[in-house]
C-alpha cells in the first residue's frame, strides 16, 4: 500500500493532539504577556523587556518545536512501537513526515510570535516596532527550531522519544547559560548559537544565520537518513 | 502490637533477605551501563577544568556550581530515565509479579541510584574540601599566622552543605519528575524547571521572593548570593544561605522517602506506617522551609518598612529628567566644616554625633532645615552648646535658627541613632547600607550625616537597558561650599580594615578629608602593600594576592606618577559607588576578580582608561562630564582635558608595557587637541609629569577653570 506524503504528514498530527504540546503552547503564549505586565508594573525596564522578548523568540519557542518533534515520534514508545513498524513507507519518508508535521505547527506559532512581538513591544512601550522586525524574528525562531527539531528527530529515530528529546534538550540546555553559550558561539564560529539576537553573537548576525541554516540542513539530512533502529531491522527482515 | 511486629511491618525493613538481593541486582544493573562511569569521570574533569586556581575554596566551589548544575541536570534526567525503566521497556507487568513489596522495589532502585549520587558527591567533596584546606594552609603560611580554624571550618561546612544539597536535589528532582509525569513529559518538566532556575533569577528574583527562591534549585545561588557573598564572606547572607541549602537537603531526603512510600500502585495496600511516614516527610519539608522563610522575611520587612516610612516601596518608581534641578536646594546655607563621631560597635545600630559649622547661617527668623535619613532618631540638637527644640518631618530636621551676626559661623551639633540595614532589590538583594559584625557599608550618599537644605535621598534614573540607582543627593555642590570633614569611627569588632581611614589609638578609625571620601567601607580584611597602592585582602587570598596583582601594581605606580593621586586603595567589593567620587578608592570588581586571577593586558588598559576618565567625571562640580547633556557642545577646556587624559593613558601604558601596550579598543577614537599635541612635543617628560600632577592636585580640590590649562599655552609658545 502506498501512502502519499501529505496523508502521511496528516497522520502524524494524531500525536500532536496530545495535551503536552497544547499546554506548553498556552504557557509560552502567556510569557510575552507576563513580561509586558511586569514592564507595566515597572518591575522590568524597557531594556529588560526587549531582551526578554528576544529571549522568548529565540529560546523559549524553539523548545516547543523540540517537544512537538518528540511528541510526533511517540509511536517510538514501547506501547506504540508496532505502529511505527507498520508504516508502509520508507524510513526517510516517515522522518520527513514527522518533521513536516512538527514544522508546520511550529511555523504557525513562530509566525504568530514574529507578527505579534513587534506590535506588543510598540503598544507597551510606545516606541516604534522597528526594533523587532518580523522577518528577523521569524528567521531566528525558525532556524533555532529546525536545528533542535532535526537533532531531536535524529535521536528519536535512533533511540526513541526519550533519546530524541534528551539529545535536543542537551544542546538547548548547553546553549542556555551565558558561559557555555559564549564558548559554543566562539568555538563553532556562530554555527551553534541558538540565541544570536538576544545574546549578541560573536559573529555578525547574517553570517550566524547562514551558518546555522547550513547546520540545520545537515541535521535534517541526518534525521532523514539515520538508520531507524528496530524498524529498519524488522522491515529488512520482511523484505520491505 | 509488639515492637518486633511493628518493625516487621515497617516498609523499609532493609534486613529482609530478598531486599538485599534486589538492591544488589539494581546496583549491578545500574553500574554495568556506561552513563554512571561517564558521570564519575566527568566530576574530577569538571573540577580540574573549571574555576580559577587562585580562588579560595568556597569561591572555587561556587565557580564550579554553574557547571555542576549542567552535570546535575544530566544526572536528574538519567535518574528519571532509570526509574521508568520498567515502563519504557514494557516490563512493568513482569515487575508487578515479583514476590516483593513494591515499596521495597522502589526503595532498592532509589538506593542503587543513591550509590551513584553518593559516589559523585564524595568525589566533589574530597576535591573541594582538599582544595580549601590547601588554600587556607598556604594563606596562613603567606601571612605568617595560624590558620583561623573557625573561619576555615565555617567555609568547609558551607562547601559540604552546598554539595550535599546540590547532589541530593539532582536525584530527588529526577525521581519527582518521573513520578509526576511519565515518559517524555516528565523530562520536559525537568528541563523546564532547571531552565527556569537559570533564567528566572534575572527576571523574577525580587518579585516573588521566597516562594520562588525556596523552590529554585540549590545551584541557582551562583548567580546571586555568592556574587555578594564572595566579598562579604557570607557574613550577611549566611543565615539565608544555610537555610536554603538545608531546606534542599531535608526536602530531597524527604521527597525520596515519600516517593518510596507512595509507590504502591495497583497491587500493594497502603500500610499505616507508610501513611505516617508520608505525613512525617511533609511536616519535615515544611519545618525545613521555615528558617528560610523567616530569613527571607528580612526583605519583606525592609520593603514594608520602606513603604511605611517613605511612602514608596523599596524599589521606587522611575524618574527621569535633569538631576540637578530636582536634587539641589539652592537656598540652603553652606556648610564649612563637619566633625563626625560614629559609633558602630553595636551593629546594626549606629550612634552618631555630628557637628557642622555653617558658613552662611539663615537669617533671623528663618528656620534651618537639615536633611538626615529618617531612619535615625534624633536625640538632641545643640546650637552653640545649648540644647534647642527641633521638629522632625520625614527626612528633615527643622531647627529654629538663632540670631547670628552677619558673616559669622554657626555650629550645630546633632546626636542621633538608628539601625543601619537598608536592602535594595535591583534585581538581587543588595545592601544600600549595612552595618554587621564583619562588614560596614555606609555610602556617603545614603544620608547618614546631616546636610543643610532639603534634599531627596532616593533617586532612580530610567534608562533603556538598565536602571542605575543613585542616591544622588550629594553629587552636587552644597551651594558652592566644599566643607572639610573630620571623622572618627568606632567600627564593629570584626572589622579590621576601613577603606581610606587610619587606625588610631583605642581602635578608632580617623579620616580628615573631603565629602567624596566619606563612604564607610570596611570588612574582615588584611591591609597589604605599600607604595602607590594598598590592598584590602581577605585572609584566604593572602597567598595569592601578590602574584595576582603584580601587573596591577605596576599600572598603579605609573598612574600615580602621572596623576599624583596616591595612595590608591583597592577594596574587595561588588557594590558600585556611583556617586562616591573618591577616585583613590578602587573596587577590585572593576578590574575583575583581582585577588584570584591576574587580569590580562587588555583588561588593565581598559581599566586605566575608565579610571582616568572617571578621575574627574564622577565629580561634576569640577568639570561637566556630560557637557553635551547640559550645555550642548563641549568647551575648549573639556576638549583639552580629554586630550590630556588620553595622552596620560598612552604614557602610562607605554611605561608599563613598552611597545607591547595594547592598542585602543575598536571604535574608540582618542581625543586629540592641537595645543596638547604641541605641548607634549615640546616639553620634557619630567616637566609634563610635574605639570599634570599639579593640575590634578588642584582640580581635585576646586573647579577646573580655563586658567588651569594655561600651561599648555606656555609650553606650546616655547
Amino acid at each position: 500500500m502506498k501512502v502519499s506524503l501529505p496523508r502521511l504528514v496528516a497522520a502524524q498530527l494524531v500525536w500532536l493532539r496530545r495535551p503536552l504540546p497544547a499546554a506548553l503552547a498556552v504557557g509560552l503564549a502567556a510569557l510575552p504577556a507576563g513580561l509586558a505586565w511586569l514592564f507595566h508594573k515597572q518591575v522590568l525596564t524597557a531594556g529588560q523587556l526587549f531582551t526578554g522578548l528576544l529571549y522568548f523568540d529565540e529560546c523559549c519557542l524553539p523548545l516547543w518545536m523540540l517537544v512537538v518533534t518528540s511528541a510526533a515520534w511517540a509511536d517510538g514508545e514501547p506501547e506504540h512501537r508496532p505502529l511505527l513498524l507498520a508504516w508502509p513507507v520508507r524510513g526517510w519518508a516517515l522522518a520527513l513526515a514527522k518533521l513536516a508535521a512538527a514544522g508546520a505547527a511550529y511555523g504557525v506559532l513562530a509566525g504568530a510570535a514574529a507578527m505579534g512581538l513587534g506590535p506588543l513591544w510598540s503598544w507597551v512601550t510606545g516606541v516604534g516596532a522597528d526594533a523587532l522586525p518580523a522577518g528577523l524574528l521569524l528567521s531566528r525562531a525558525m532556524l533555532t527550531g529546525v536545528t533542535l527539531a532535526a537533532l531531536g528527530s535524529t535521536g528519536c529515530a535512533v533511540g526513541g522519544p526519550w533519546a530524541g528529546f534528551g539529545l535536543g534538550a542537551a544542546l538547548w540546555f548547553l546553549n542556555l547559560p551565558d558561559f557555555t553559550a559564549v564558548w559554543l558561539d566562539r568555538t563553532t564560529r556562530g554555527v551553534v548559537n541558538l540565541l544570536a539576537l538576544s545574546r549578541g553573537s560573536a559573529v555578525p548576525l547574517d553570517v550566524a544565520n547562514q551558518r546555522q541554516l547550513a547546520a540545520a540542513l545537515v541535521l535534517v539530512a541526518c534525521a532523514l537518513l539515520v538508520p531507524m533502529g528496530a524498524r529498519r531491522a524488522v522491515q529488512r527482515g520482511a523484505g520491505c | 502490637m509488639t515492637g518486633a511486629r511493628a518493625l516487621r511491618g515497617f516498609p523499609f525493613a532493609a534486613g529482609d533477605a530478598l531486599f538485599r538481593q534486589m538492591l544488589a541486582y539494581e546496583a549491578r544493573r545500574l553500574w554495568r551501563g556506561v552513563p554512571p562511569w561517564l558521570f564519575v569521570a566527568a566530576m574530577p574533569a569538571l573540577f580540574v577544568l573549571i574555576g580559577h586556581w587562585q580562588a579560595p575554596g568556597l569561591e572555587r566551589c561556587h565557580q564550579m556550581l554553574p557547571y555542576l548544575s549542567l552535570l546535575n541536570t544530566a544526572l536528574a534526567a538519567y535518574v528519571a530515565w532509570v526509574i521508568q525503566r520498567d515502563r519504557r521497556a514494557g516490563a512493568d507487568e513482569i515487575t508487578l509479579a515479583w514476590p516483593v513489596s513494591l515499596l521495597r522495589l522502589y526503595l532498592a532502585r532509589t538506593l542503587a541510584l543513591g550509590t551513584l549520587t553518593v559516589t559523585l558527591w564524595a568525589e566533589a567533596v574530597v576535591l573541594a574540601l582538599g582544595y580549601a584546606a590547601v588554600s587556607y594552609g598556604t594563606a596562613a603560611c603567606a601571612a605568617g599566622t595560624p590558620i583561623p580554624v573557625v573561619q576555615a571550618l565555617r567555609e568547609g561546612g558551607l562547601i559540604l552543605l552546598s554539595l550535599t544539597a546540590t547532589f541530593l536535589a539532582a536525584q530527588a528532582t529526577g525521581q519527582l519528575a518521573a513520578a509526576m509525569l511519565p515518559g517524555v513529559p516528565g523530562l520536559v518538566a525537568l528541563v523546564l524547571y532547571r531552565a527556569f532556575t537559570f533564567g528566572g533569577p534575572r527576571l523574577i528574583l525580587g518579585i516573588l521572593q521566597w516562594p520562588y527562591a525556596l523552590l529554585a534549585s540549590p545551584e541557582f545561588l551562583w548567580d546571586g548570593w555568592p556574587w555578594l557573598a564572595r566579598y562579604l564572606h557570607l557574613g550577611v547572607f549566611a543565615d539565608v544561605y544555610v537555610a536554603h541549602q538545608s531546606f534542599w537537603v531535608v526536602g530531597s531526603v524527604s521527597a525520596l522517602g515519600a516517593l518510596a512510600c507512595l509507590f504502591r500502585p495497583r497491587r500493594d495496600r497502603a500500610t499505616r506506617a507508610s501513611a505516617a511516614l508520608v505525613m512525617g516527610t511533609v511536616i519535615a519539608v515544611i519545618a525545613a522551609a521555615a528558617p528560610f522563610v523567616a530569613a527571607e522575611n528580612r526583605y519583606a520587612r525592609s520593603h514594608a518598612r520602606a513603604v511605611s516610612t517613605y511612602g514608596e516601596p523599596v524599589k521606587p518608581g522611575l524618574h527621569s529628567g535633569p538631576r540637578r534641578e530636582a536634587l539641589s536646594d539652592t537656598t540652603a546655607p553652606a556648610p564649612a566644616r563637619y566633625d563626625l563621631v560614629v559609633d558602630l560597635t553595636q551593629p546594626p545600630e549606629a550612634t552618631i554625633s555630628a557637628t557642622l559649622v555653617l558658613a552662611s547661617p539663615p537669617g533671623p527668623g528663618d528656620d534651618l532645615e537639615l536633611t538626615l535619613r529618617r531612619t535615625f532618631d534624633v536625640d538632641e540638637v545643640r546650637i552653640k552648646g545649648v540644647v534647642v527644640a527641633f521638629e522632625r518631618e520625614g527626612d528633615l530636621v527643622r531647627v529654629p535658627a538663632p540670631s547670628v551676626p552677619s558673616g559669622g559661623n554657626l555650629a550645630i551639633t546633632l546626636r542621633y541613632h538608628g539601625t543601619v540595614a537598608d536592602w535594595r532589590l535591583d534585581p538581587y538583594e543588595q545592601p544600600a547600607a549595612l552595618v554587621a559584625s564583619e562588614f560596614v557599608y555606609l555610602p556617603s550618599t545614603w544620608g547618614w550625616y546631616p546636610v543643610p537644605g532639603k534634599h531627596r535621598l532616593t533617586w532612580e534614573i530610567g534608562m533603556t537597558s538598565m536602571v542605575a540607582r543613585a542616591l544622588a543627593d550629594r553629587i552636587v555642590l552644597f551651594n558652592d561650599a566644599e566643607p572639610t570633614f573630620a571623622v572618627n569611627v568606632r567600627a564593629p569588632e570584626g572589622v579590621r580594615f576601613l577603606a581610606g581611614f587610619v587606625r588610631g589609638a583605642g581602635g578608632t578609625w580617623r579620616l580628615d578629608g573631603m565629602r567624596n571620601q566619606l563612604t564607610l567601607l570596611g570588612g574582615n580584611w588584611v591591609a597589604c602593600g605599600d607604595g602607590a597602592a594598598r590592598f584590602a585582602v581577605p585572609f584566604e587570598e593572602l597567598d595569592t594576592w601578590q602574584a595576582a596583582t603584580a601587573d596591577v601594581r605596576r599600572l598603579f605606580d605609573a598612574l600615580a606618577d602621572w596623576t599624583g593621586v596616591t595612595p590608591l586603595t583597592v577594596v574587595p567589593s561588588p557594590v558600585s559607588f556611583v556617586n562616591a567620587g573618591d577616585v583613590s578608592l578602587i573596587l577590585d570588581s572593576q578590574i575583575g576578580r583581582l585577588f584570584e586571577a591576574p587580569p590580562d593586558t587588555v583588561e588593565l588598559a581598559r581599566f586605566a582608561r575608565r579610571w582616568l576618565y572617571n578621575l574627574l567625571s564622577l565629580q561634576p562640580r569640577f568639570l561637566g562630564p556630560t557637557v553635551s547633556e547640559l550645555e550642548g557642545a563641549p568647551s575648549a577646556t573639556d576638549r583639552e582635558f580629554d586630550a590630556l587624559r588620553a595622552y596620560i593613558v598612552d604614557r602610562v601604558l607605554h611605561d608599563v608595557y613598552g611597545v607591547d601596550a595594547p592598542p585602543d579598543p575598536p571604535g574608540l577614537v582618542p581625543p586629540d587637541d592641537a595645543r596638547v599635541e604641541a605641548w607634549t612635543a615640546s616639553t620634557p617628560l619630567e616637566e609634563q609629569q610635574a605639570a599634570l600632577r599639579h593640575l590634578f592636585h588642584d582640580v581635585l580640590l576646586r573647579p577646573l577653570t580655563p586658567a588651569d590649562l594655561e600651561f599648555l599655552h606656555e609650553g606650546a609658545a616655547e
